[in-house]
């Protein structure tokens, strides 16, 4: 969490205890907050105040815009379209979507860049008429970036009636975002990636688009997300995406540094590399393979001297050599064995790559075996 | 119950089976078993323990007994065939009906309808009645308290009302499952090699139950196995100590060895060398801690290093027992036993251990010993053993004391 938005955030746990659907003063101060939430949060995602609902990260978020739009798709034809290079929280709904909710479901392939196909959604989008269509602006697996825009006008040629949906995950608080012009009729975001507590999100919604319930109740927030609103964390998420924004282009500067400093010292150490985040990824996550020895054997040696690596996605405990998004990239078994995934920040500095990139080459030396096949 | 009569008591009537055919040295199994036992409920207060008639009578003699929860526990104990809560009182006639139509309202107690016979055993001769005559008596008092409730039935009713005519009268109607076998500590000491695997712990588990006090070792092979593949394995010897009671575990650690092995030996031979090491360790181990034989969760065919000739390259190693209870099972029994014992859901979460790390594309399925002796050749296996000796960390590990849940 960032430090400035803690502070608040404690304060206002100890200040604003109060229900902001109370009518007394003190819920009514809560209320003051939650709209003075969302219109900084308006400001810096380019939307309307009333297009924002609050959740408890992305995964609800995500829930909540597919089951949500598959309870009030009207006419629209009960098909929708992914890609596979998804995160989790989307490929598993939409499961539901199509073994509950009888939906067609299609899994649109992505690029070897780990972008989105454009001829095969294109096909997919021909193929058939569509309802809603979910894709990840930026991937959490690899960094690689979708043209939100450009394939928002391409969904809406080819399907006008299709609602879309972007995951903008890893995109709040590191690249600059406009609602109102990504094209997007649904936006899933996560506190807790840009500095702002843990069990905090949002959901954008078009304001003239409409969305049923997935968790029902007192009715709050136009009786689309029931439940008490959490004041201090809808403040502390807008809190931090203001101060994310304010700093934008020096964190982003910061961290292109570092991960790129990174690149150099590995590339020095003269030890087999792969790097399998595209050209041009966010700098946030990097994929990069180390053939020869195995991801976590790389993740476990670092994590007992605290430092922190992942493979594959945090969020599932998976079986070795298993990782969607870099098999739909085609890489092969082995080479998804030998990835790890580098996550770089503006709290890292320089020293702290190159010191990570050194234990990288020890550790290597150390433990790498030559694939005898 | 206590509260509403005077002179009745709570307690567990034991039933140990297989040991009441051990002749001669019946006494100590029994008293070992009784070890066991009270090792096993010692937290939860006093109790007398005593055995006469081929049973064990467990009375509590501490104020508030939870006879629940030490019949629970107890069904766990290696020699144990099953137990019943029971109650024990004067032989007295109108004391044992009005106990028996007390104790049948609380089975009934929001039970709706439900079928039922008595079972009467008259030892003590001087009880003025026969046991035909007690069981129809006592069921007709019984319809005549709960005529909507009960009704009888001879052949598998729901209820069996058990009565006992001893120097006192003992009533009970349900039985719990143990687990049988022999009380552990009765057939020596065995050392398990325990992976995270589904065989290894009911490896364990099964020659636990002849006798056997258990010690564990796992060859940890950090960094290419997790902190959790190490925890998941405790966590089975964990569970395996709920039957086998206190065990070592000791944890070999394997990397450097696994390193040289990697370094050494062709490729399609390493996990047939890698478990003569493993196995050479192993009985090092047991030799210095009085175990007397080696124990694995091989089945024979299973996997590539469980061949007849596979098998026989890793026994030879040893001068040691083998004991592998499994080896004739099939993989579903195995699962069974698992699921039975409770390490199953544990052995299936997903971290690698070292023979999925290490495990090479196309093993030699049928190697022969002269195969073995040249994958070795290059190594100093007799420096490798005796550096091992440095790399064990031994813990103990004893739910006993742990609240069973």
């Amino acid at each position: 969490m960032l430090p400035e938005v803690l502070d608040v955030y404690i304060r206002l746990l100890g200040e604003l205890g109060f229900n902001p659907s109370s009518t007394h003063a003190g819920g009514l101060r809560a209320l003051a907050r939650l709209d003075d939430a969302r219109r900084i949060i308006a400001r810096y995602l380019d939307c309307s105040p009333d297009e924002i609902i609050f959740t408890s990260g992305g995964t609800e978020s995500i829930n909540l815009a597919i089951l949500g739009t598959a309870a009030s798709m009207g006419r629209r034809p009960k098909r929708a379209l992914t890609t596979a290079g998804e995160h989790d929280a989307v490929i598993e709904t939409m499961k539901v979507l199509r073994d509950v909710h009888g939906f067609d479901v299609g899994f649109v392939a992505i690029t070897r860049e780990g972008v989105v196909d454009e001829v095969a959604l294109i096909s997919a989008l021909e193929e058939a008429p569509c309802g809603l269509v979910s894709f990840l602006v930026v991937s959490n697996e690899t960094g690689a970036i979708n043209d939100v825009r450009h394939l928002s006008s391409v969904i809406r040629q080819y399907a006008p009636q299709a609602l879309i949906h972007g995951d903008i995950v890893q995109v709040c608080g590191k690249m600059p975002f406009s609602f109102k012009n990504s094209g997007l009729d649904f936006a899933s975001l996560s506190g807790h990636k840009f500095g702002a507590p843990k069990g905090t999100g949002v959901l954008l919604k078009r304001r003239d688009v409409a969305l049923s319930p997935i968790i029902h109740g007192g009715g709050q927030q136009m009786n689309i997300r029931s439940g008490t609103e959490d004041v201090p964390g809808a403040y502390a998420l807008a809190l931090a995406l203001q101060s994310q924004a304010a700093r934008l282009n020096e964190h982003v500067e910061h961290v292109a540094a570092l991960r790129d400093r990174f690149l150099c010292e590995i590339d020095a150490l003269r030890l087999p590399y792969s790097v399998l985040s595209p050209e041009g990824a966010s700098p946030y996550v990097l994929s990069i393979a180390f053939p020869g020895i195995r991801g976590e054997t790389l993740l476990n040696a670092l994590s007992a001297e605290d430092i922190y690596i992942s493979t594959g996605s945090a969020c599932g405990s998976k079986r070795a050599g298993e990782n969607h998004v870099l098999s739909a990239m085609g890489f092969d078994r082995e080479m998804i064995l030998s990835a790890v995934r580098i996550s770089f920040s503006q709290q890292q500095s320089i020293d702290d790559v190159q010191y990570l990139a050194r234990r990288i080459g020890d550790l290597y030396d150390r433990y790498a075996m030559p694939v005898r096949r | 119950m206590t509260d509403r009569f005077n002179n009745v008591r709570e307690l567990l009537l034991v039933r140990i089976g297989e040991i009441t055919l051990k002749g001669l040295n019946r006494g100590r199994f029994v008293a070992r078993l009784i070890g066991n036992m009270r090792r096993r409920i010692k937290d939860l207060g006093e109790f007398s323990i005593e055995q006469s008639h081929s049973r064990i009578w467990i009375h509590s003699l501490s104020g508030n007994p939870l006879m629940k929860e030490v019949a629970k526990r107890l069904s766990s104990v290696f020699g144990i065939v099953s137990i019943s809560p029971a109650l024990e009182f004067e032989p007295d006639w109108e004391t044992l009906v009005r106990v028996v139509e007390d104790y049948a309202k609380d089975i009934l107690a929001g039970a709706g309808k439900r079928t039922f016979k008595l079972e009467t055993r008259r030892v003590n001769k001087e009880f003025p009645m026969s046991s035909y005559e007690v069981s129809s008596e006592l069921g007709a008092r019984l319809l005549t308290k709960y005529p909507d409730q009960l009704s009888v039935q001879m052949v598998d009713p729901d209820i069996i009302f058990h009565v006992e005519i001893r120097d006192m009268i003992y009533v009970y109607h349900e039985t719990i499952s143990g687990h049988a076998g022999l009380p552990v500590g009765m057939s020596g000491r065995g050392m398990l090699l325990l992976s995270g695997g589904i065989d290894s712990p009911v490896a364990g588990y099964m020659m636990a139950s002849r006798g056997m006090i258990i010690e564990a070792v796992y060859f940890h092979t950090f960094p290419y196995t997790s902190q959790q593949a190490l925890d998941k394995v405790e966590n089975l010897a964990r569970i395996l100590s709920r039957y086998a009671g206190r065990i070592a575990f000791h944890v070999v650690d394997f990397t450097d060895i696994q390193l040289e092995l990697n370094d050494k030996v062709p490729e399609d031979m390493l996990t047939v060398v890698m478990r003569r090491v493993m196995m050479r360790i192993a009985e090092k181990l047991a030799r210095e801690r009085n175990a007397k034989a080696i124990i694995t969760g091989e089945s024979l065919g299973q996997v590539a290093s469980q061949t007849a000739e596979a098998l026989m390259t890793t026994d030879i190693v040893v001068d040691l027992p083998v004991f592998r209870p499994l080896i004739g099972l099939d993989k579903n029994d195995t699962v069974t036993l698992a699921r039975k014992i409770g390490t199953f859901e544990t052995s299936i979460l997903p971290y690698d251990d070292c023979c999925t790390v290490f495990v090479s594309k196309h093993p030699k399925t049928h190697p022969s010993l002269l195969d073995a002796e040249r994958a070795e050749s290059r190594i100093d296996m007799d420096a490798i053993i005796e550096a091992s000796k440095e790399k064990i960390s031994t813990k103990l590990i004893d739910l006993s004391f742990e609240k069973s849940d």
